[in-house]
């Protein structure tokens, strides 16, 4: 269990460097986060939560620094083993989930899978496991358009997991559910981490940073992390 | 829940890419089938165009084996007259000229019909005796009966269509309101179709009957054809006919040839500059394609960005959907065309390029398909299309991910 899953190393992201409409939205952060566990981020809108883990999830690079995670450096592999790594090892769920409305709730959660050559039945089963896991067996066949708020959040969970990550990303996921759907989201990630999986949140909301789920809150603050 | 394998197979990746290229084209069907429909009309006037070139260039030119190697006319004041027989001996002592034939042959015009007719007289006991199976499909059942009137004829198909809507399969009537009286033709057999351009439009008939109809007088002849067997000497004996008697004009084959080629890619290009509203209309939509993704479709990108998808991945998918597109319209636009030209005959277009159809009885186009021709066809649109296609979408896939799906 003391073996991490992530590292970073004074980690800064710059954007228009040099201009004079530069932004510093993460500023030499520096973290470790250990396999199994769930750590929240917390800290204002503004902070920089959303764009650190943006680049702990390969999604932009970060300027400066170093981040390594389950041992391999990914801050500055080229985009084609940065996509390889994402869709071998990173679930995200996004704060607008990201889903495509007019895809079935099967086909958006299969869609992770196509570019691994995985046959369609393999694929249709391994979302199948999901979909059951996450009580939206009936919604299968249903456009994510037409779905409730909840709903399409556990499809994005669903989409996240498909892959068999080993970190899982979510940025504010409760920031537009009700406090029912918050406490749902939070069960099904406490029984994650019971399976095993890194959970990382960027959360401003107290009812994730207060669940007892949580390890561990790091705080931040105009880009860097409070001590 | 386990990892898939990593690796994967590249087969079942590019069917994934394909299939969901398929999808796609069915989520955004009503833009798709607006680019559908547009595609195939363009592709179907192109082709149609070309078919109907090549066709009756082909015809033209098997005609044209046929053709005289030259033909000589008088000319009185700019129009063409009769000729007379001693110009035949005459120029039959032309060193070089291997034969000189008279021929006897004008129109016919039927006012019932509408139509105009070829006449053309000949001696048809010689097409008896010759070897004309290929050609003739013989009236059996007259030629058994030995009757041997003095005005016989074999017509050709067109010909043969029109009589049959006026019950006169057998034979015909030739009459003008200036005659005393109509004179009696029993039609012995039909051309068959290979050479329709030429064929279709005409009544070969005894050279005395054609006299008759023609209304031509003893020794008179309408012109006479020139044969040399040495084709690098054709021009200069023209010349030389031309030189000895001012008043006949010559055509060589080679003359008859490249005007009727001009004249045909010459409607070609006007029929395609007349067509310019469709293929602006198709090159709006390449500018609608290249110069931009819907918000929807760009989130897209970003989303399977997002998720790990390649960047070759999404451009596969995407000229995956327009080469989809392309092909379909291409063959459903050739396809119409083929339709269009061979079965209903290009209505509306064949009037164009022969320009007098409405008094000829109408031919058979017979098809003739150049692979060359599909290939223009297919290498102008298609490729074009699915590259500015894929334009757009490279752009989006390589911009930042989180830029993308922030402002879509």
């Amino acid at each position: 269990m003391d073996e991490l899953m992530l590292k970073t190393v004074k980690v800064t992201k710059i954007y228009n460097q040099g201009k004079q409409n530069e932004v510093i939205p993460v500023r030499d952060v520096s973290l470790k986060v250990k396999k199994g566990t769930s750590v929240v981020i917390k800290g204002p809108s503004g902070s920089g939560k959303t764009t650190l883990l943006s680049m702990i999830g390969c999604q932009i690079k970060p300027t400066h620094g170093e981040i390594v995670v389950n041992g391999k450096q990914v801050s500055k592999l080229p985009e084609k083993f940065a996509n390889r790594h994402k869709r071998e090892h990173i679930g995200f769920v996004f704060q607008q989930f990201h889903l495509i409305p007019d895809l079935s709730v099967l086909d958006n959660i299969m869609l992770p899978l196509l570019p691994f050559g995985m046959r369609p039945a393999e694929r249709k089963n391994r979302a199948m496991k999901l979909l059951t896991q996450f009580d939206l067996e009936k919604r299968g066949r249903f456009k994510v358009k037409d779905l409730s708020g909840g709903e399409q959040q556990r499809t994005a969970i669903c989409r996240s997991l498909v892959n068999g990550c080993s970190l899982l990303l979510a940025d504010e996921p409760t920031a537009h559910l009700d406090g029912q759907l918050t406490a749902d989201f939070l069960g099904y990630m406490a029984e994650l981490k019971s399976k095993g999986y890194t959970i990382l949140i960027a959360s401003h909301d107290p009812a994730v940073f207060e669940h007892e789920m949580v390890d561990r809150i790091i705080e931040m603050k105009g880009g860097e992390i409070l001590p | 829940m386990d990892k898939p394998t990593t690796s994967g197979n590249w087969l079942e990746r590019q069917r994934n890419i394909v299939d969901y290229s398929l999808q796609g084209l069915f989520r955004r069907r009503t833009k798709n089938s607006l680019i559908l429909v547009m595609y195939v009309l363009l592709i179907f006037v192109v082709s149609s165009v070309l078919f109907i070139t090549g066709s009756l260039t082909v015809e033209l030119f098997s005609t044209a084996e046929e053709l005289p190697d030259i033909t000589v006319q008088k000319m009185i004041g700019g129009r063409q007259v009769t000729i007379q027989e001693y110009y035949f001996k005459a120029i039959s002592e032309i060193p070089g000229v291997e034969d000189v034939e008279p021929r006897v042959w004008g129109y016919f015009y039927l006012e019932e019909l509408q139509a105009n007719f070829t006449i053309y007289g000949m001696d048809l006991t010689l097409l008896e005796e010759g070897d004309y199976e290929r050609i003739v499909n013989w009236n059996a059942a007259r030629k058994n009966l030995e009757m041997q009137p003095e005005f016989r004829m074999i017509i050709g198909e067109g010909v043969s269509r029109l009589l049959k809507e006026i019950q006169m399969e057998d034979a015909f009537l030739f009459f003008q309101p200036n005659w005393d009286a109509a004179i009696p033709f029993e039609i012995i057999g039909t051309f068959k179709s290979e050479t329709q351009l030429q064929s279709n439009d005409l009544m070969v008939m005894q050279t005395e009957g054609a006299r008759k109809v023609l209304e031509l007088k003893e020794g008179d002849f309408t012109d006479l054809v020139v044969y040399v067997p040495n084709p690098e000497e054709t021009e200069m004996i023209a010349l030389k006919i031309r030189r000895y008697y001012p008043e006949l004009r010559t055509v060589t084959r080679a003359q008859i040839e490249s005007t009727y080629t001009s004249a045909f890619n010459w409607k070609g290009g006007f029929v395609l500059s007349s067509m310019l509203v469709v293929i602006f209309a198709f090159l709006v939509l390449i500018w609608d394609k290249a110069s931009g993704l819907s918000p929807a479709e760009k989130k897209e990108i970003g989303i399977m960005k997002a998720i790990g998808w390649d960047t070759e991945m999404i451009l596969a998918v995407k000229f995956w959907e327009s080469f989809i597109i392309s092909i379909i319209a291409a063959v459903l636009g050739i396809v119409l065309s083929y339709f269009y030209i061979y079965w209903l005959h290009a209505p509306g277009l064949k009037e164009i390029f022969i320009g007098w159809s409405t008094l000829y009885p109408s031919f058979e186009l017979v098809p003739d398909i150049d692979i060359k021709f599909l290939l223009l066809i297919v290498t102008v649109t298609v490729i074009p299309y699915s590259a500015m296609a894929v334009f757009p979408s490279w752009k989006a896939a390589i911009t930042d991910t989180d830029y993308i799906l922030r402002n879509n």
